[in-house]
């Protein structure tokens, strides 16, 4: 057993096992949490993967910024938003897991059919510098798009959640 | 191993995903779902930077990771929003639009 199979024999069951866990469970707290296990395993995925690199930024971004984000939401708005189990439409609730199998089932199908093409031998150069030449290289307008959508998504999120003025505010108003 | 149990796990991911996405009326609950979806297909694209020995699979995982951080940006500031004008974060009680 190579490093990388007892890497995905430990790793995926953990992030699976989660994941099931973050959709099933009606409190969003819980399910903050159990992503976050999901967004870790994910990160150990990559290093057996050989991206390192990818596998930190994960972490740092996703389970660390991200989530810490989103707990803080879920914290700020209170953990009494426990979602209450529906009554109206039970047609949703079995389309749900519907869904998923039908979904899966779809996935699976066309990836074990084969149709993949043939792997290259050799193995990429999973460091920082080719990650870099790349990144800065070929994908420079996408990086530079990307530091845009950023700003965009910052001055969207304050317009969107700051308090509306009301009348109070403007006291000329009446 | 094989990249096929990657995209496997991959698929299982996505599918657990969007059955939360249809199944959770919370809204917090239906970001997070969406969340695992972009997260099993970075998966899939980095089993394929792998196979395929190129690292554009990796790069493009991290623009997925750049656009995950923006879509919750402005997904929270919307859940907060909707906290503050409706009594819950349920999206069936965001129905104004509704025809």
């Amino acid at each position: 057993m190579t490093a990388e199979q007892a890497i995905f024999a430990i790793a995926g069951p953990i992030c699976v096992i989660a994941a099931a866990n973050a959709v099933l469970r009606r409190d969003p707290l819980t399910a903050a949490l159990s992503l976050t296990v999901t967004l870790f395993s994910l990160a150990v995925l990559f290093l057996g993967l050989g991206a390192p690199f990818l596998a930190g930024v994960q972490i740092a971004v996703y389970a660390g910024a991200i989530m810490v984000l989103l707990i803080f939401v879920i914290m700020l708005l209170g953990v009494s938003h426990v979602e209450m189990p529906r009554l109206r439409r039970p047609a949703l609730q079995l389309a749900g897991p519907l869904i998923a199998v039908a979904l899966f089932g779809v996935l699976a199908a066309a990836i074990l059919r084969g149709g993949l093409p043939p792997a290259s031998g050799d193995t990429a150069d999973g460091s920082v510098d080719a990650l870099a030449d790349l990144l800065f290289g070929r994908y420079t307008f996408a990086f530079e798009a990307a530091s845009v959508l950023l700003l965009a998504a910052l001055v969207a999120a304050v317009v969107v959640a700051r308090k509306r003025s009301t009348e109070h505010e403007w006291p000329g108003r009446r | 191993m094989p990249t096929e149990a990657y995209l496997l796990l991959g698929a299982l991911l996505f599918a657990l995903g969007a059955a939360g996405v249809v199944t959770r009326t919370n809204a917090l609950s239906v970001l997070i779902a969406v969340e695992l979806m972009l997260n099993a297909v970075n998966l899939t694209f980095v089993a394929a930077a792998r196979r395929y020995a190129e690292l554009d699979g990796t790069v493009v995982a991290f623009f997925v990771i750049t656009v995950a951080a923006a879509e919750v940006a402005v997904g929270l500031g919307i859940v907060i929003d909707l906290a503050r004008r409706k009594t819950s974060v349920d999206v069936d009680e965001a129905s104004d639009l509704r025809g």
